[in-house]
This record gives C-alpha cells, sequence and structure tokens, in this order.
C-alpha cells in the first residue's frame, strides 16, 4: 500500500499516450495563446494541475477569457482569488468554462508580486469544487465512457468531502474496487451526474486515476447484479435521513 | 417473517479519546456507562469508564443497533477479542492532542489485524481544536501500513453532526465490503 501512494498517479495511469510521459513540457495548442509556460485545453491543463498537486512545488496563474482569476501556491497548498465574482461563484466560473482556461507558470517572485496582500485559502478545495461544475472535460468524459475504470488511491481529505455521504460511498467502493461510471451507478443507486462530478474533482486533485480498457471497442463491462448492498447502511440511512 | 437482527459496532480508543461521549452522542438517553472516579494518573480525566458503554439503537426495521464502547485503559485490553467477535464494524477514536497517537493508533490497528481482519473500519481524530498541525497524513499512512486503507475523519464526539458523519462513513465502509465480496 505504501508504495502505491507513493506513485505519482500519472505516472500509474495505465495505456496512456507516449505523450503523457513528457507532459512536464508546456503544451500550447493550436489557436490557443502562445505565451512561453503557457497551458490550456482540458486535458492537459488537467494534467500539469495533478503533477503540480502531486510534487507539491510551484506557482502559477489561472486566466479565463484574458482576465486573471486565480492564483495557485502548491508548495503551500494555497489558492488566492483574483476579483472574485460575487455570483456566480469562482469555480463554477472556472468548472463551467474549464475548457477555455489557460494555466501560466510563473515564478517565484512573480507570484509573490501578485499575491501581495491578498487572501490566502486552501487550494484543493477550490481545485475540488471547480471540478464539481462540469464543463469542458472532453478527454476523461470520453474516456469514462468507453468504460474506464476509476481507481482511488487513498481518502480524499474530509474538508474536500465535507458531508456529502454520496462522496463517502464513492470513496469506500472506490478503494476497494475499481468500478466503471455505470458500475458505481448501478452499485450504489447513484445518478451518473453526482458519479462524474466526483470523478472529476477526485482525478483534478490527484486521489485518483483513471484506467481505459485493452481493445479500440471496448465493451460495456457485464452489468452487475442487481445492488443489495449492506441492509445495516441502508437501515442506517433509512433513519438518518435524507441528509446521509 | 425474518427475526430481527443485531449488529454491533464497537468503539476502541485511548483514554479520552471520547468514546463514550460518542457512544452518548449516538444513542442519545439509551446508554448504560460504567463511569468512575479516575484514579490512573496517566491521565487527567476526572471520571473514566471501568467496564464498557452500552448502547442501543432501533432501526427501522426492527433490527437493533447494538453500540459497544471500550475502556480506555490497557488493563482491559482482554476484552477486546470478545467485542470484536461478530462485529458489524468498528471505531478507532485516537487523540490528536496526544503527540504520540499515531504510535498510539498501533495497538488497536495490531489488535483488529489480529482479531477481526475484514471487519470494516474507521478512524475518527479527535481534539484537534488542541492541536490543529496534527498530522493527518500521518494517520492515513500508519493505517495503510498495519492494517489497510481506512478513512481517517476528524471529528469533535461532542458535536451530533461530526458523529454522525463518522458512523456515515462507517457505514459507507461497511456497504463497500460487502458489495466488493458480493460483486467479486
Amino acid at each position: 500500500m505504501a508504495s502505491s501512494l507513493a506513485a505519482d498517479p500519472d505516472h500509474r495511469e495505465r495505456r496512456e499516450s507516449l505523450s503523457s510521459h513528457v507532459a512536464s513540457a508546456p503544451v500550447v495548442q493550436p489557436g490557443m495563446p502562445s505565451t512561453p509556460g503557457a497551458i490550456s485545453g482540458s486535458k492537459p491543463l488537467t494534467r500539469r494541475l495533478r503533477q503540480y498537486v502531486w510534487q507539491k512545488s510551484g506557482h502559477a496563474m489561472l486566466s479565463l477569457d484574458g482576465q486573471p482569476r486565480l492564483l495557485l501556491d502548491f508548495a503551500h497548498d494555497h489558492g488566492i482569488a483574483l476579483s472574485p465574482p460575487a455570483s456566480p461563484s469562482l469555480a463554477q466560473v472556472l468548472g463551467e468554462g474549464f475548457g477555455r482556461i489557460v494555466l501560466q507558470e510563473l515564478p517565484q517572485e512573480r507570484f509573490d508580486a501578485l499575491a501581495k496582500g491578498q487572501f490566502h485559502q486552501p487550494l484543493r478545495p477550490i481545485l475540488w469544487q471547480v471540478a464539481q461544475h462540469g464543463g469542458d472535460w472532453d478527454d476523461l468524459g470520453r474516456r469514462l465512457l468507453r468504460h474506464a475504470r476509476i481507481r482511488l488511491l487513498r481518502w480524499p481529505d474530509f474538508r474536500l468531502l465535507a458531508h456529502q455521504h454520496d462522496g463517502f460511498r464513492l470513496c469506500s467502493l472506490l478503494l476497494k474496487k475499481p468500478c466503471t461510471v455505470e458500475e458505481c451507478r448501478q452499485l450504489l443507486d447513484l445518478d451518473a451526474n453526482t458519479v462524474e462530478a466526483f470523478v472529476r474533482s477526485a482525478y483534478l486533485c490527484g486521489y485518483a486515476m483513471v484506467e481505459t480498457p485493452d481493445g479500440t471497442h471496448e465493451k460495456a463491462p457485464a452489468v452487475a447484479a442487481p445492488p443489495t448492498g449492506s441492509l445495516l447502511a441502508r437501515m442506517w440511512r433509512s433513519l438518518r435521513g435524507p441528509s446521509a | 417473517m425474518n427475526a430481527p437482527r443485531e449488529h454491533k459496532i464497537v468503539v476502541l480508543g485511548a483514554m479520552g479519546a471520547g468514546k463514550s461521549t460518542l457512544v452518548r452522542a449516538l444513542a442519545g438517553d439509551r446508554v448504560v456507562d460504567t463511569d468512575v472516579a479516575n484514579t490512573d494518573t496517566a491521565s487527567d480525566k476526572l471520571s473514566t469508564t471501568v467496564a464498557m458503554d452500552y448502547a442501543d439503537i432501533d432501526l427501522p426495521n426492527g433490527d437493533r443497533l447494538r453500540l459497544y464502547g471500550t475502556p480506555g485503559q490497557a488493563r482491559f485490553d482482554f476484552i477486546w477479542p470478545v467485542l470484536l467477535q461478530g462485529a458489524s464494524g468498528v471505531l478507532v477514536l485516537a487523540d490528536a492532542s496526544d503527540t504520540a497517537f499515531v504510535d498510539a493508533l498501533d495497538r488497536y490497528l495490531l489488535a483488529l489485524r489480529e482479531h477481526a481482519p475484514a471487519v470494516p473500519a474507521a478512524i475518527g481524530l479527535s481534539k484537534l481544536d488542541l492541536a490543529p498541525h496534527a498530522d493527518l497524513e500521518a494517520c492515513t499512512t500508519r493505517a495503510a501500513e498495519v492494517l489497510r486503507a481506512l478513512p481517517v475523519v476528524p471529528i469533535d464526539p461532542r458535536s451530533d453532526a461530526a458523529v454522525m458523519m463518522l458512523m456515515d462513513v462507517l457505514m459507507s465502509e461497511i456497504e463497500a465490503m460487502e458489495l466488493v465480496g458480493l460483486h467479486a
């Protein structure tokens, strides 16, 4: 177990393209800003953010449609909102515009100058919330549709999960058995949106990896038996009421 | 109609970690406790549990959830294997204000490994208000090394909501263990 916790989740993902192994290089897609060190597009952005979070080092800034929105300090796990909109929330704005975000890596001095006097917040909860708002997650969405299995690497911080009981249930299941979205949905009797939002957040924050099945015409895994679950857990939820 | 079943939840943990408080928070006034004045110089608690805390909760289908809070003193360790036999789940409470709380967890994790290795479990980490920089990651890592990946939940046993959340997490573990067993 200890060795699996130590491995970089990106390096553990199976059957990823060769390009994923040179992800530390800046990626600039056609039509995207060509600023040195700028990264855009949901796949390169997700990959780079996961690496930063895992390495716990580096500084960056997220901009959306040319407007700076968030400073990121990965060493201290801090995020600093820049001109936060009152409504909708920053997380919603960034989540829904995820495919248009540009990540600019920043040297320490530049970050310090921009962050001076600003309010610092825990970074991971911000990233978790950004991913709860499904915007453009083309690559991950396609892989999940092709019956990729989600493997959880460790329990997320409970500040992230808050009191979301569905999140607890998904964590418990995915730590013991990698499952597709459909399997999660059926085994836990959850809707697909709830499962996908959890997967996006757990993946972006580096708690989960996605295993794409072999073959070009992946078939859906055999449908599991109807959920029987645990009588005790069901009775407990019934006792607790809808909040559980 | 099936006869009502009984489901046992065992609460382990260090002296003063909040086991009795947790059992009371879950069961309200349906608690039998055996607290007496504390004479153990290793702890500054005014009173402590000398046998066990016991409470039961009626479930909607007529089943009963039985909660057993074990005494924290080492001299009562002999009771653990008896209580763990047939348990549906285990809560381990750790006191974050104890600077050696990660090492202190070993007693309980090793007991689980020996007497109840497959029983679903969750760790509650209490008194974080007295130790805001306690290393939760170290706790998670130790559990994975000694037993398996367990959820480590920050908890204030005096808070009903926090206690309910810890039970929700344990129930998720119970559910997942059964699902994985059924569909393996």
